[in-house]
């Protein structure tokens, strides 16, 4: 470092005191090279500060949501539970109690990334009258599972529904079923009060809302799929 | 059962109040060191990720430069397991022909600026210069909050600083240049 960069970096890093920094002011009229320096460091720093932007629309909610979906589940508090008993309690706690394990661990991440995005669908006012899907907010981008997602909410006929495409197909969960079976690759399952439907023409697309996945599939035909 | 929900429900809530304001911030620093828009996203939130991961371990302090300390670790373990890509690197010899030696050039060179033109030039900063100015000009922590997240003494990252805008400076100046002879 030569003795006028010290002396320049000290100035504009505010570390001279008063006087010095008053001689430093003096001596920038006089010499051309530290003048060109003071005057680079300022259109440096004035081009990098433009690129100061608000953060993108929606990445709050991602941000939110990933952070809802990393949550260790309450299911999983039950299950520590569960597993002190006897194998055959186990089993029929797991027959006779519907919904005792709601959320499945073996589900997929990005089937139980929707799963958990069904469960808070932002709320809107049903319109009388209202025939075709209308969206509610900005679509989202987030990652489950290393797959990226994109999520939209839609009001449909009253009832608000998920729609969320994925760069891979949705494998299709342990418990659910083919739509017809025996045939094809449309899937429905649910889970608690989230129904899921897979369309068949639409392998990447998994759609959820708070309703039978069967009534959910019945609305194929006025669903936005992408 | 029902407490340890609740519990939960106040550790996940108290962590993004804590973390959420931080937000833009965190951008900037994930925008200043990935190649587009879409990476430095990505960034953002396996960063708050791992930062929710942590947070039970978190004691209070400077939530920002915590945050940005792990968005700098993130971005680190990113970079090593992705195929590395050729840097263009600006011809300096060159540049130097195009010395901005009054305010005039700087202002012209400043008003006709294209934003993915300077996010170009800073990623053909040498790395510790332009690590420096991320922090500092484009996520504003100070040169004392930067010295401590880099772990060296805060003259060194004012020299850092004020080396890299100069590269910048002549780095942009000579792109205006060569856009107008165009």
């Amino acid at each position: 470092m030569t003795g006028h960069e010290g002396a320049l970096i000290a100035f504009l890093g505010g570390e001279l005191d008063a006087a010095e920094a008053a001689r430093f002011d003096a001596h920038l009229l006089d010499c051309d090279s530290c003048w060109q320096a003071v005057t680079e460091d300022r259109l440096g720093r004035v081009a990098v500060e433009r690129l100061r932007d608000t953060a993108p629309p929606g990445l709050t909610d991602r941000i939110r949501f990933a952070v809802e979906l990393a949550r260790p589940p309450a299911a999983r508090q039950r299950r520590a539970l569960v597993q002190l008993l006897a194998a055959v309690a186990v089993l029929a706690a797991l027959l006779l109690v519907p919904g005792l394990t709601h959320r499945h661990q073996t589900d997929p991440p990005t089937v139980a990334a929707v799963v958990q995005l069904a469960r808070y669908m932002p709320r809107s006012t049903e319109v009388p009258g209202e025939s075709k899907p209308v969206p509610l907010g900005a679509p989202l981008e987030l990652r489950a599972g290393g797959h990226r997602l994109s999520v939209q909410y839609y009001r449909v006929r009253g009832h608000e529904i998920v729609i969320a495409t994925s760069d891979r197909a949705f494998a299709m969960p342990v418990d659910g079923r083919n739509v017809t079976p025996g045939r094809g690759m449309a899937w429905l399952a649910q889970r608690g009060p989230i129904g899921l439907y897979c369309p068949e023409k639409a392998h990447t697309v998994l759609i959820a809302a708070a309703m039978p996945a069967a009534e959910l599939h019945g609305l194929d035909s006025q669903l936005p799929l992408p | 059962m029902a407490r340890d929900a609740a519990v939960g429900d106040d550790h996940h809530r108290a962590f993004l109040d804590a973390t959420l304001p931080h937000l833009d911030t965190l951008h900037r620093v994930a925008r200043g060191l990935t190649r587009d828009s879409a990476s430095a996203d990505d960034l953002v939130q396996e960063t708050y990720l791992r930062a929710f991961t942590g947070f039970g371990r978190y004691r209070g302090g400077n939530t920002r430069a915590w945050l940005v300390a792990i968005c700098l670790n993130t971005a680190r373990s990113q970079a090593r397991r992705a195929t590395r890509r050729p840097i263009e690197v600006f011809d300096l010899e060159a540049v130097a022909e195009h010395r901005g030696d009054d305010a005039d050039v700087a202002e012209q060179v400043l008003t006709a600026l294209d934003r993915e033109a300077v996010h170009d030039a800073l990623r053909s900063l040498p790395p510790e210069q332009r690590l420096c100015i991320i922090l500092t000009d484009l996520a504003g922590l100070t040169a004392a909050e930067t010295a401590e997240l880099l772990d060296c003494p805060r003259g060194t990252v004012l020299a850092r600083v004020h080396r890299g805008r100069r590269r910048l400076a002549r780095i942009l100046t000579a792109a205006g240049a060569n856009r107008d002879r165009a």
